[in-house]
């Protein structure tokens, strides 16, 4: 997982950290710069650095000179960085920038770094293998190259050796940053209409939800399954894999989802409905929990505005379920909303689960807080008011001071 | 360090603000509990927002329990709450208050300002005294902004009001509390302002003097 994020001249983030959980929620004004930070993670996170590749990401493509920050009365770095911790021994720093600032064509050129904790780790496995070291360094010794370069050859020739935790170490870190994504779902894109990101198994809109479900194992169905009652009409829902439905007359050929929904209201001998047809609330219900259970969707992602669509009590439902989900599962979620009912399915006395408030500073600079309770509030929590009524009554921030 | 506002009103709230940016405090750190947010659409019209009442009713609480006071300590993470209060109809409220004799008192403010401080304390049964910040003012805030604009001991003057937008006319400056108290936003600044009007000066003295402690 990842412990800590700072991101430098990014946007309206000018120098940021944040100690990350294993759910984490960020709340504030419009524009105070939630996205932005997750768009900063998703260019982390990419092996491609070109638009079209980022902006199936889920971020929103500029031109450099935007994407860096540029702040009035402060000259413009020519890059924009993130550093990412992983665990007390392993930390990535990235630098981006580009030829021409003006250029939104421009393929962002990266320089990643390896920090010293890395080889701290590698000194050491050193200590512990003197005698292989010396070998190494014997074989080493009339080269004539820069300090750092035989250091990085060592250490290459080291990971050869036995050094199996730091490449598993390594490769971990790298599967759960490589597949980071910003999931922002619409609901015509639920509906199969359009078909926006190419991105497997499923897009960052909710593109082909129903190709990931019809490839459920059935450990993955059996927990899928378990939350049909949070939709009180739900009977079943069903993938049409051949497609052949519309030939019924259960929906125009408008929509290529083959995702299909059963009435428990209606008579069961005509209680089914294509996801054209079915309520908007079920598809990006769905879709959360699929994303959370699949075997095959990203360990670490973002939703961007979890909460368009649904209804209070769910909302706080829903997430309560995607907080065990994500343990069960191991995911890792960065998340925002500006719904307060999402607030209330937060156990914020739980360290893995955390808030933010993020906000703008007087200068402009956007800056991430979390928001603890202190632990005498425990008992009255419930009695009194909810995360939801506070943020809403102004004690949390993340609202507005203007009006 | 973090703040949050108890205050008659918003733009009183832009003052203080200004005065506190003087210590090097972010804008975005300093917060106004707004009793407007304790209702929706539907309540009740509350025609003690923004009033003294109002202020009131933030430290003792709708209920007789201090809910909405401890909230800002408890939930907005608050250092300090800065109860702010103007004088100008203290004794005309159902607050049980006598004002000192002004006649011939020079200590008149620095009287007054107690016997409100005693008053905000009895409110909160003395507790929280550490954490407090009393924003006195004598006879309104608009006496302290004066002191930007003029050089006389606005605490002096009849109607502050008044002749702040008198003022202001003059010299065409929109009448908007943050940008016509700006000038409070520099310390070395403030300080030139602070022997034109003494609740300021005791109100910023006494953040000084917190702010040392700390």
């Amino acid at each position: 997982m990842l412990k800590e994020i700072s991101i430098k001249n990014f946007k309206s983030i000018a120098e940021d950290t944040i100690q990350l959980g294993r759910v984490n929620v960020f709340i504030g004004e419009n524009g105070c710069g939630k996205s932005n930070i997750l768009e900063a993670v998703g260019f982390a996170s990419a092996d491609k650095h070109d638009n079209e590749y980022l902006a199936n990401l889920g971020i929103r493509v500029a031109k450099p000179s935007l994407i860096i920050s540029n702040f009035k009365g402060n000259r413009q770095k020519k890059y924009f960085s993130i550093d990412i911790k992983f665990n007390e021994k392993e930390n990535r720093s990235f630098s981006f920038y580009t030829e021409n600032k003006e250029n939104i064509n421009e393929t962002w050129n990266i320089e990643q770094m390896v920090s010293s904790n890395f080889f701290e780790t590698i000194y050491d496995l050193i200590s512990k293998n003197p005698n292989k070291f010396q070998e190494i360094a014997n074989s080493m010794g009339e080269k004539q190259a820069k300090e750092t370069e035989d250091l990085i050859t060592m250490v290459n020739e080291l990971k050869k050796v036995d050094y199996k935790t730091i490449t598993e170490l390594r490769q971990n870190s790298n599967l759960h940053l490589q597949n980071f994504l910003i999931y922002s779902i619409n609901t015509l894109v639920l509906r199969g209409f359009t078909q926006e990101s190419r991105k497997e198994p499923v897009g960052i809109y909710g593109e082909n939800l129903d190709v990931l479900i019809a490839n459920f194992d059935k450990e993955e169905q059996k927990q899928l399954k378990k939350y049909n009652y949070l939709i009180d009409w739900l009977d079943n829902y069903f993938v049409d894999v051949n497609d052949l439905m519309k030939l019924k007359g259960y929906k125009l050929n408008r929509s290529k989802s083959t995702l299909y929904f059963s009435d428990k209201f209606m008579s069961k001998k005509n209680n089914i409905f294509s996801s054209e047809n079915a309520n908007e609330g079920i598809l990006h219900v769905l879709f959360y929990l699929a994303i959370m259970i699949s075997k095959r969707t990203p360990k670490f992602f973002a939703i961007d505005n979890i909460e368009s669509c649904l209804n209070p009590h769910l909302c706080q439902h829903l997430m309560v379920e995607m907080c065990k989900l994500a343990k069960e599962n191991d995911k890792q979620m960065l998340i925002t909303t500006h719904n307060p009912a999402i607030l209330d399915g937060l156990n914020l006395f739980d360290d893995e689960i955390r808030l933010f408030e993020v906000k703008r500073l007087e200068n402009g600079h956007s800056k991430t807080r979390r928001i603890k309770l202190k632990p005498e509030v425990q008992n009255e929590m419930g009695e009194k008011y909810k995360l939801s009524e506070l943020w809403t009554r102004g004690f949390l921030g993340a609202i507005s001071q203007n009006f | 360090m973090r703040i949050a506002i108890i205050s008659e009103g918003s733009e009183d709230q832009a003052v203080i603000q200004n005065i506190f940016r003087a210590f090097g405090i972010d804008k975005s750190d300093i917060f106004l509990l707004k009793p407007s947010l304790q209702k929706d659409a539907s309540s009740p019209d509350d025609s003690t927002i923004g009033t003294l009442q109002g202020v009131k009713n933030a430290c003792i609480g709708y209920h007789g329990k201090r809910y909405y006071f401890e909230r800002a300590i408890q939930f907005f993470d608050a250092d300090f709450v800065v109860i702010h209060l103007d004088t100008a109809e203290i004794d005309r409220q159902d607050f049980d208050f006598q004002r000192p004799t002004r006649t011939n008192n020079e200590n008149y403010c620095s009287e007054l300002r107690s016997k409100v401080i005693y008053l905000i304390n009895h409110w909160l049964e003395n507790n929280y005294q550490n954490q407090i910040f009393y924003a006195i003012a004598i006879e309104e805030i608009e006496a302290w902004c004066l002191t930007i604009y003029e050089q006389n001991d606005s605490s002096k003057s009849a109607n502050a009001k008044q002749k702040l937008n008198s003022i202001l006319n003059k010299k065409d400056i929109k009448y908007d509390f943050d940008t016509i108290s700006q000038d409070f936003r520099k310390i070395k600044k403030l300080q030139t302002f602070l022997e034109h009007n003494q609740s300021l000066k005791d109100f910023v003295e006494s953040i000084q003097e917190k702010l040392a402690e700390l």
